[in-house]
């Protein structure tokens, strides 16, 4: 018996005598949300990001369909930066500062932690 | 997919077992079994189904007849919300059984799709029904394959939960070599890594140029290379003690036959 695993005998689709309804159903409306930025077309931007001192710019950035969709990914990008680095960190804002594909500087979000103490520190009431 | 098609996973580094069934050398090194059980779950393996690219193969809400054992590519089981969000829970690759809970659960509560062109053996539930009543060891090893499943997930809820993005990414490559190399697909310290950013994004719970910030940190600190669909760790020690990676989580046997390879008892220490 030939098993699948075997160096030429793996048994592909149709071929394999399986039945067509061996597939499961498609089409239920939940997969669109998979990988939308995997199209090729969509312009591509690029988000660089600021903490306190240091700067890491993006090299690789990412296909989005418009402006909308780079706004709400940098806004997400400095929240999520910020979550981890604000509360711990020596940083006091995190800037993420998106570029279109030419380039050209286009928004940028800023999340910035603001931590005041009361001073002096109340004692207990008399 | 843009960047990242992969067709088959790179070549086995070596037969060390009879069998080349995925799902038999992860099991030689969870919970071994006879030349005869391994026999006879070579022989419920036979039916294969192939999917492309992001094709799902089970989807929340179906009521499967099979189970999915992954024999080429990489899958993931995944859920959205009204919103269109989604979590990764999970990667698996050769060896996987994606849905054994199916067989006893009877309704997904998830979808599993394929991030690479994929190849599965189906297992027809009645099948496992007719092994697991009449050879009990084959039931525990795959109740224990299952456990460990669930160990996984609770590492993945530390990652989602508690570790910093670093660590969360660190942590998930460490995880997927290892998974890698138990089933022989590592070539040397790389492995085929088809996962974009988006997928990292959904499976770590960051957004994605916090992904992509962070592989830049990884790569700066020497740690990792990405490129082509392939995932290099350039430093074992360093990417553990970044991730806090622990592997005693994956249950893996460090005696025996399972650990002839003393490149996996060294990784494992």
């Amino acid at each position: 018996m030939a098993l699948p695993w075997g160096q030429a005998t793996f048994c592909h689709g149709l071929g394999c005598a399986e039945q067509p309804d061996e597939r499961p159903s498609f089409g239920r409306g939940i997969e669109t949300a998979i990988a939308p930025w995997h199209s090729q077309g969509m312009p591509r931007y690029y988000f660089d990001v600021r903490e306190g001192d240091r700067f890491i710019q993006d090299d690789l950035g990412l296909n989005l369909p418009d402006i909308d969709a780079a706004e709400r990914e940098a806004a997400e990008g400095a929240a999520s930066i910020g979550r981890d680095l604000l509360p711990t960190g020596n940083a006091r804002s995190v800037t993420v500062e998106a570029r279109n594909e030419h380039g050209q500087h286009v928004l940028t979000a800023t999340v910035t932690l603001a931590l005041d103490r009361v001073n002096p520190e109340p004692g207990p009431p008399v | 997919m843009a960047e990242s098609s992969v067709a088959l996973p790179p070549e086995r580094t070596g037969a060390l077992l009879s069998s080349q069934n995925p799902l038999l050398r992860k099991l030689e090194h969870i919970f071994p079994l006879t030349g005869e059980e391994q026999a006879l779950l070579d022989s419920v393996c036979t039916r294969t189904l192939s999917f492309e690219a992001d094709e799902h193969l089970v989807l929340d809400g179906d009521r499967p007849t099979n189970c999915n054992l992954v024999l080429q590519g990489m899958t993931c089981r995944n859920h959205v919300t009204a919103g269109g969000k989604r979590q990764i829970f999970s990667f698996h690759i050769p060896g996987d059984i994606v849905d054994a809970e199916s067989f006893l659960l009877k309704k997904m509560d998830h979808t599993v799709s394929a991030l690479t062109p994929c190849t599965v053996a189906l297992i027809a539930h009645s099948k496992m029904t007719e092994i697991t009543e009449h050879h009990p060891r084959i039931a525990r090893a795959i109740w224990k394959d299952t456990l460990v499943d669930a160990a996984i997930f609770r590492e993945w809820i530390m990652n989602v939960g508690r570790r910093n993005a670093y660590q969360r990414l660190a942590h998930l490559m460490c995880e997927l070599y290892v998974k890698h190399h138990v089933v022989g697909l590592v070539d040397g310290w790389s492995i085929s890594w088809p996962i974009t950013q988006v997928d990292l994004a959904d499976a770590t719970g960051l957004s994605n140029v916090h992904v992509n910030r962070t592989l830049m940190e990884l790569r700066a600190a020497r740690l990792i290379t990405l490129e082509k669909s392939r995932l290099d760790i350039l430093n074992w020690q360093g990417l553990k003690e970044a991730g806090e990676f622990d592997p005693e989580y994956l249950h893996l046997k460090t005696d025996g036959e399972a650990m002839r390879l003393p490149a996996l008892r060294q990784l494992l220490q």
